[in-house]
């Protein structure tokens, strides 16, 4: 039913709009790493979005999260890092692009197990995100080209890692994909 | 402090309530003059164009009566960054700069060219945030989420699927703003049914790893909850008969006296900010 | 004509086998009141989602006025028939303003913007909300959230209102106002459908529809239901209302919806035809208060201890104003109070999942402030079981997530298998059958039990239980509640908080909360007897309350019973002796 799928799609994007904006506000959001810098998960429900319910879904989600970082910046920014994000170039529009590759890449990888698209959604959407961010705060002269490419060195490949997990996770949950086995892990205890 | 709470502030924004005139305007209007001035804000390549969101931000907000301290609070964590850019600039040799060099210590050097771009980097920053701040002291979240459907109304024309489709982003965007403290909420119930068995949250040790692998296990469980409040939500939209079609909107903004001439004057003051860039390059 | 019909419909959810619905035909009338009861997966729910045309019957056909609710013009129709409540008072509400949220239907209708003004005003007047018209829903307490979705069904102007378990998840006094609410709406001419599995509520409708695997064992009025024939093994599962239990015990015939005093009134007729002596107060004498003496430190203990929520911010709330609390070592300490009283902040203290924001927590002997206290290890010792079972699950198979604790506490192997398969078997779950199920696919019950199961594998010496049977069926309710006796009995601390006075009774002490002060502090006889205030918003449990109507009528009963089964014992025990004595 044509209505049906369309209040879900608003519904869904809706709810990961709101984990977005919520991971903003609690500490798991900024997992912190090594060197001050830190992980960040807030741009995983966009790829969700974008495996569970297309791009619209995702692009949508991608933009509330960069919405919420941009007022936030505007109001309470909280490091040095974080007060360029009023630029929407650099906090709305790379954000918009992680539900569109994520979904691309999902569609790519569709074919094969739906785990390994997942995963590959996760990667292709963190590391969109890091890039096109990363990439906008050196032409907006914020950081200087060296200092983007160690922090992509330095995080950006470990978020890739951190959101293709959680995005399989996820994924896997809400389908009832079984695991390899299909049984528990306890199943292994001897 | 030990222990698990995560419900600080659950706004985003900070909304000064007022009845001037700026307040009554319609969030079209609101919304007009934000992105004219953004856009100024982003592409001007004078300081004096990028100035002129600034001085609109405050000029309108002394005119909407919030204080200018709250709106400029943002100048404060500025100077610290102005200070740790600049020396992250002059550490970094930058490619192609051939600028005279202002200031140097052996290998590095903090040029000419670098001065300008930090500078211009400084102004834009400020100028977007004081625009930004006005913006979310003047707007209200109820007005924020329908300024989204009525700044995309002209697209109606473009026809039905485009007219649904700037309701529908609103919608989405009023549930999530809904949906953000239960979110906030199940979270922390997550985190205190998982410290029960042993995740490490807010017992104060571990490093930063430690802590890493302790939230993680958050993030799955919490999404799968939104997903599943998602469909529950969604059943109850179609129980109250949404469809999509056919609906009206109780919620509505008069115009005020001089509407539209504020709204031609939004697109003006962006092209004000581009004649300056044009007469300062041509100086 | 009936209002609404369903023709041999059947239902089965997509990708099951088994038939939710099972070829029902029956029919329904304007204005009447039916109650629908069955177990969970009896198929309540799917009846109801079929009137409204979120589910289409797998066979036969649903007719409102009629017509059927087939096709997009048959659900339009439909739904502006009827309207459904649901039972999760959150996910019903769309918009953070309570005006807007109750505005949606309305504006889905596509109605003027002056007809909606009107129908907000009205439906909020009806469930009597019209105070909160500019708050923000969030704020709202569960009750007040469930009125307010039955704001947004009733700004449609429908003509039937049907209820999912939509008190399932409320606390007695807020289910008391909604079921008023119904009422209310049946004065008014509507047609009201009310789904539920608890039987006193359903003995409040004219007709009560019991099902039982998808076909309806039952149909007529709830006296009926009660007088016993095959209809009974029905509801035995679903338990008897109180009243019922009692008159059937004694001999008596069951009436709907009778109350404490109404019943003593018939008890005292029926067992003292002579007439009674003249009232001595209740007539009982206070029990010697027995509390298993403290043997040596208390388990828990708090002191002067505070805490508020959103502090700092302009909604700041005290929840716990200076509480003192010991809890004595192999203990049962049950909290009641009011939704808000503080009962919840109150267990999250006992072992450190929360600060106070003053005063002083001591759990098993350590004060939870000095940094040199291993919380972790604290909460492992008593853990918590948090009020929604699905927020504390996240495995994705059963088995692995009752594994999550004994691993944190470094199990492994043969033992960790062992330990998982004896805490769930004692959660009621089979270990072979449930070990590899994913956790999404339990039903509400199993997933109360899992969650349980896991709290129980971490073999500690307490159970902190935050409202275990809530949102339960009467006969998985009765069976955690064991479970939680059960615990209590092999010598672990259980402090339990519950919203059923009957749970309490059989604690050996209760703590009544209110506005987040501590009320009262004693053996459940001494609370609900002589420390009993009707200021603090509970009500005695049933048999209690029989008690004291009894004695106010002058019919001692020599003990002061909590249970029916008791009471019926002492009624009976008392008149025979009266009777020897005459």
């Amino acid at each position: 039913m044509e209505a049906k799928s369309n209040v879900r799609k608003i519904v869904v994007t809706g709810v990961l709009g709101a984990l977005s904006i919520a991971l903003f506000l609690t500490p798991i959001g900024y997992i912190p790493w090594l060197a001050g810098a830190s992980l960040t998960v807030m741009h995983v429900p966009a790829i969700i979005g974008a495996v569970l319910e297309g791009p619209v879904v995702g692009i949508v989600v991608g933009g509330i999260f960069g919405v919420t970082a941009l007022i936030k910046a505007a109001t309470a920014p909280q490091g040095p890092i974080d007060v360029f994000f009023v630029n929407p170039l650099i906090s709305v529009l790379p954000r918009l692009l992680v539900g569109l590759a994520a979904w691309a890449v999902y569609r790519a990888f569709r074919g094969m197990l739906p785990a390994v698209a997942a995963v590959a959604a996760g990667i292709a959407g963190s590391l969109t995100n890091s890039v096109f961010v990363l990439g906008a705060l050196v032409a907006f002269a914020a950081i200087p080209t060296a200092v983007a490419a160690a922090v992509f060195v330095a995080n950006g490949l470990i978020e890739a890692a951190l959101a293709a997990v959680l995005t399989f996770g996820v994924v896997a949950a809400w389908k009832g994909i079984e695991s390899r086995t299909g049984k528990a892990k306890l199943a292994e205890e001897k | 402090m030990r222990g698990i709470e995560f419900f600080r502030n659950v706004s985003i924004g900070q909304y000064w309530p007022g009845t001037s005139y700026v307040h009554r305007l319609t969030p079209a209007t609101k919304y007009l003059w934000l992105l004219a001035l953004m856009v100024s804000g982003i592409a001007s390549s004078s300081y004096a164009g990028a100035l002129v969101p600034l001085a609109v931000a405050i000029a309108v907000g002394a005119s909407a009566r919030v204080p200018p301290g709250f709106l400029l609070r943002g100048i404060k964590p500025l100077v610290p960054l102005l200070a740790f850019t600049a020396v992250l600039q002059a550490v970094f040799p930058w490619p192609g700069d051939s600028s005279a060099p202002l200031f140097s210590l052996g290998p590095l050097a903090f040029t000419a060219g670098k001065a300008r771009a930090v500078l211009m980097m400084f102004v834009r920053t400020l100028s977007l945030m004081t625009l930004v701040g006005l913006f979310t002291s003047v707007t209200s979240e109820g007005e924020s989420v329908h300024g989204i459907e009525d700044l995309l109304a002209p697209i109606e024309r473009l026809g039905r699927s485009a007219a649904r489709s700037a309701h529908r982003l609103a919608l989405a965007v009023g549930i999530a703003l809904r949906f953000v403290p239960i979110i906030v909420g199940e979270l922390e119930s997550i985190a205190k049914a998982q410290a029960s068995r042993g995740a490490d949250f807010g017992s104060g040790r571990g490093g930063p790893i430690a802590k890493a692998r302790a939230y993680l296990p958050l993030f799955v469980p919490v999404t799968v909850r939104a997903l599943e409040r998602a469909e529950l939500l969604a059943e109850a939209m179609e129980a109250r008969g949404y469809t999509g079609e056919g609906r009206t909107r109780l919620a509505s903004y008069p115009k005020q006296r001089g509407e539209g001439l504020a709204r031609w004057a939004a697109p003006a003051a962006c092209a004000a900010s581009f004649l300056l860039d044009y007469v300062s390059r041509n100086r | 004509m009936p209002f609404i019909e369903l023709d041999h419909v059947s239902f089965s959810y997509p990708g099951s086998n088994r038939l939710a619905l099972d070829d029902i035909t029956l029919s329904i009338y304007e204005a009447e009141y039916v109650a629908l009861v069955g177990a969970n997966g009896s198929g309540k729910s799917s009846l109801l989602r079929l009137l409204d045309g979120l589910r289409v019957p797998l066979s036969g056909e649903v007719r409102i006025d009629g017509m059927a609710t087939a096709g997009e013009e048959g659900r339009s129709r439909a739904r502006k028939a009827v309207g459904l409540v649901f039972q999760s008072p959150a996910d019903q509400i769309v918009s953070s303003s309570v005006e807007e949220d109750v505005a949606f239907g309305p504006e889905n209708l596509g109605l003027p913007r002056r007809e909606i003004a009107a129908r907000i005003d009205a439906a909020l007047a009806a469930v009597g909300l019209s105070g909160e018209r500019r708050r923000a829903s969030h704020f709202l307490s569960a009750g007040q959230q469930q009125r307010l979705a039955l704001a947004g069904v009733l700004a449609m102007d429908v003509r039937c209102v049907a209820f999912d378990e939509a008190t399932a998840m409320l606390d007695p006094e807020a289910r008391e106002t909604v079921l008023e609410l119904l009422d209310g709406l049946v004065s008014a001419g509507k047609t009201v459908l009310h789904a539920t599995h608890d039987m006193a509520e359903a003995s409040r409708a004219s007709r009560v529809l019991v099902l039982d695997a998808g076909a309806v064992v039952f149909d007529g009025p709830p006296e009926r239901l009660f007088s016993g024939g095959p209809s009974i093994g029905a509801v035995s599962a679903l338990g008897l209302p109180d009243c019922a239990a009692l008159a059937l015990g004694l001999g008596l015939k069951p009436r709907v919806c009778e109350s404490a005093r109404a019943i003593a009134g018939r008890i005292a007729a029926a067992f003292a035809p002579g007439g009674l002596g003249p009232s001595d107060g209740d007539g009982t004498k206070p029990a010697a208060v027995s509390v298993r003496s403290a043997s040596g430190a208390a388990a828990f203990e708090l002191r002067g201890a505070s805490h508020s929520y959103l502090r700092g911010t302009a909604n700041e709330t005290e929840s716990l104003r200076g509480i003192d609390l010991a809890v004595p070592p192999g203990t049962t300490l049950a909290l009641v109070g009011r939704t808000g009283s503080g009962k919840s902040t109150a267990l999250q203290l006992l072992d450190g999942l929360v600060a106070p924001l003053s005063g002083s927590v001591r759990a098993f002997g350590s004060d939870l402030a000095d940094p040199r206290t291993d919380l972790r290890a604290v909460r492992m010792r008593a853990p918590l079981a948090i009020q929604r079972p699905e927020s504390a699950l996240f495995e994705r198979y059963a088995g692995d997530d009752v594994a999550f604790g004994p691993r944190r506490l470094g199990l492994s192997g043969r033992t960790l298998v062992e330990r998982v398969a004896a805490s769930m078997k004692e959660a009621g779950l089979d270990f072979a059958a449930f070990r590899d199920r994913q956790t999404r696919t339990l039903s509400g019950g199993e997933k109360r039990r899992l969650a349980l199961a896991g709290i129980l594998a971490m073999g500690g010496d307490a159970l902190l239980l935050d409202e275990p049977t809530n949102a339960l069926d009467p006969a998985t309710k009765r069976s955690i509640l064991a479970l939680a006796l059960n615990a209590a009995r092999k010598g672990a601390t259980v402090v339990m908080a519950t919203h059923s006075m009957d749970e309490a009774a059989v604690a050996d002490r209760v703590a009544v909360f209110r506005d987040g002060r501590i009320a009262a502090l004693g053996d459940p006889k001494t609370v609900f007897n002589d420390l009993f205030d009707p200021a603090w918003g509970l009500r005695r449990p049933f048999a209690c309350q029989v008690a004291v109507d009894l004695g106010a009528l002058g019919f001692g009963l020599g003990t002061r019973p909590l249970t029916v089964a008791d009471l019926a014992d002492a009624v009976l025990a008392s008149a025979a002796s009266s009777k020897a004595a005459s």
